[in-house]
């Protein structure tokens, strides 16, 4: 016998006429006997008499199927492929591609190879504290005065050998002179009463007296300051001659851009020009530069100072330049290919007697199919008398070459001193 | 007689005839489902149409087809409440309440004996609904609007048919303790709440 509470639960099933035939039988038989089920039942059954009659007026009239048919036709036709519906239909989690999970993990990995590069490639700012050279020469009576906090005393003294740091101050005496190799490498050389200040690699000013500089190529420009000018150069020979009234720059070869307090302008090779305070329009003239910097070229750098200078502060950066040079001669005249008999080397000469490398040249045609190798001894390097070397081809002249490749491969078994090339041409016959 | 399933893939293969079949079949809980959140506004045709040509646009989309009827209903609730979001203001005027606001069993006992008009007999109904719980609602219109069997009702919802009896049951009895005072009968004693 069912109990009024299990019957109650299935009153509204049997308003709405979705009982089951036993259920049915169960409930009718209940409410046959039982007046308070009857009575709920009917109170039911007027309620959901009520609600049908309130929502009768509301309700669908229409189908709506012929409506929504007609404008099946103007909707874009589906084109779908019914066997990968199926399939998704049975594997609905499964359609998306695999390789999809991997997208984030793989964007990563991207990001990180392309950050790291960066990273280590990244220019490094120059250490505008510590060595940063090495004084290659120095006679006579000469004074360093270190910069504040400097506590290495081998960045105070003045004398051969001694290490220049950031911020250090130099001065000659009447008949001293010195020469200081900066990393680059940048070679400074002091005429007597001269003052100097260097602040890092690529800045130096210039109180008083005559300087000799080599600037050795940078992206960063090097910076001099003088009482009346401010001269920025990128890579060049020039010399600068600072008296009370006025400063005197002469451009061996490069570019400088010099400006004093009022105007600013260019300099070219063999020119010099004289810059003095309020000046609006310093007026360069020509000049035989050489004739000017004689006094420089006798101020040769101490072997064994040099050395220490290749050893401690320049192998940093040598390691960015090539030891290897590469010139391409073109052989052909008007489409016409000339037969070389002989490849002709010009070098810059420099201040050195002896520790030069030896070069093993290498002759490729345009393929750079060797040719012929030969050498060039460190001791024409050593010979001032000469700034130029040729090499004969053995044999037949080389004809049909193209592009000729000279390569220069440095040997330092005899030396550091690397010649600087200017000019590499053939000869034909 | 198909189900929804075979008759959504021959939709797919190209046969829109099909496609109204499945309409004759839901256009009812469409139909209600609009009415229950727009109704009152007298959108509900225009939604349960704008409903029906979505699901046939999105029909490649549809993941287990014999899962037809729920996600219809889905797509009818995003249907109604866009066009709810879309006709905001003109609502907004034209009814000082908003359309589904939660009210307390007192309050919808409260209200006028006897004969009422047809307009607040149907505020009164819509306003014990609203005191349902919220997921009773639906089944609720679904059953006295259109007078769906609880099969139907089932297909639509995805609810089992178990819960479906029992949620009407409990609805049912609510509303009869919400709505006593409707019926027009004199004389028989109805059934009270003990906290009455």
């Amino acid at each position: 016998m069912a109990t009024c509470k299990q019957i109650g639960s299935m009153l509204q099933a049997r308003i709405d006429g979705e009982l089951g035939p036993a259920e049915g039988v169960i409930v009718d038989q209940h409410l046959a006997e039982c007046a308070a089920c009857a009575s709920q039942l009917r109170s039911q059954q007027r309620t959901a008499a009520a609600l049908f009659e309130i929502f009768g007026p509301y309700r669908l009239q229409k189908d709506l199927s012929g409506g929504v048919m007609e404008h099946l036709p103007e909707m874009k036709p589906l084109r779908i492929d019914v066997e990968g519906v199926n399939w998704r239909a049975k594997t609905p989690s499964a359609h998306r591609a695999w390789w999809v999970a991997f997208v984030p993990a793989v964007a990563a990995l991207i990001l990180l190879c392309l950050a790291l590069p960066i990273y280590f490639f990244w220019p490094k700012a120059p250490e505008s504290v510590g060595v940063i050279g090495v004084i290659t020469s120095s006679a006579g009576a000469v004074k360093c005065t270190p910069s504040y906090g400097n506590a290495d005393p081998a960045a105070a003294t003045a004398s051969t050998k001694g290490l220049v740091a950031c911020g250090n101050r130099y001065e000659t005496g009447p008949g001293s002179r010195m020469m200081l190799s900066l990393r680059g490498p940048t070679h400074l050389k002091l005429e007597e009463n001269t003052r100097v200040h260097v602040f890092d690699d690529r800045g130096l000013s210039v109180d008083t007296g005559r300087v000799h500089l080599d600037v050795a190529k940078d992206v960063r420009p090097f910076t001099v300051n003088t009482p009346f000018s401010t001269i920025t150069v990128l890579g060049t020979v020039f010399e600068i001659l600072v008296d009370s009234q006025k400063t005197t720059i002469t451009l061996k070869s490069g570019k400088i851009r010099y400006e004093n307090d009022v105007s600013q302008s260019e300099l070219l090779p063999e020119e010099q020009v004289i810059v003095t305070s309020g000046d609006i329009h310093p007026m360069p003239h020509k000049v035989d530069a050489a004739g000017v910097m004689q006094w420089a070229d006798a101020i040769v750098p101490d072997q064994n100072a040099y050395n220490l200078f290749t050893k401690e502060i320049q192998p940093k950066s040598a390691a960015e330049l090539p030891g290897e040079e590469v010139f391409a001669i073109v052989t052909t005249r008007q489409n016409v290919a000339r037969p070389i008999a002989a490849v002709f080397f010009s070098w810059q000469p420099d201040g050195f007697s002896s520790g030069h490398c030896s070069y093993e040249v290498r002759i490729c045609n345009e393929a750079m199919v060797e040719l012929f190798k030969t050498r060039i001894d460190a001791s024409v390097f050593a010979d001032k008398s000469r700034n130029t070397y040729q090499v004969d081809v053995p044999g037949e002249p080389i004809r049909n070459a193209g592009v000729l490749h000279v390569k220069l491969v440095p040997d330092f078994s005899s030396g550091d001193v690397m010649a600087s090339f200017t000019k590499v041409w053939a000869l034909g016959i | 007689m198909q189900d929804d399933a075979q008759l959504v893939f021959r939709c797919l293969e190209g046969d829109t005839e099909a496609y109204g079949d499945l309409i004759r079949r839901y256009q009812g809980a469409v139909y209600a489902t609009a009415f229950y959140y727009a109704g009152r506004y007298g959108a509900a045709e225009d939604i349960a149409q704008e409903a029906l040509m979505a699901a046939f646009r999105s029909l490649p989309w549809l993941k287990e087809a014999e899962k037809f009827g729920p996600w219809l209903k889905a797509i009818t609730t995003r249907t109604a409440a866009n066009w709810l979001r879309r006709h905001q203001r003109r609502v907004m005027m034209e009814t000082p309440l908003p359309s589904r606001r939660s009210v307390s069993i007192e309050d919808a006992r409260e209200g006028p004996r006897g004969s009422l008009e047809q307009d607040e007999r149907f505020e009164r109904v819509q306003t014990a609904i609203d005191t349902l719980p919220e997921r009773y609602r639906l089944p609720v219109v679904l059953r006295y609007l259109q007078e769906l069997s609880y099969d139907e009702i089932t297909a639509f919802t995805g609810e089992s048919r178990d819960e479906i009896r029992g949620i009407l049951q409990r609805a049912g009895r609510q509303l009869r303790d919400l709505l006593s005072d409707l019926d027009s009968e004199e004389g028989e004693s109805t059934w009270r709440p003990v906290s009455r």
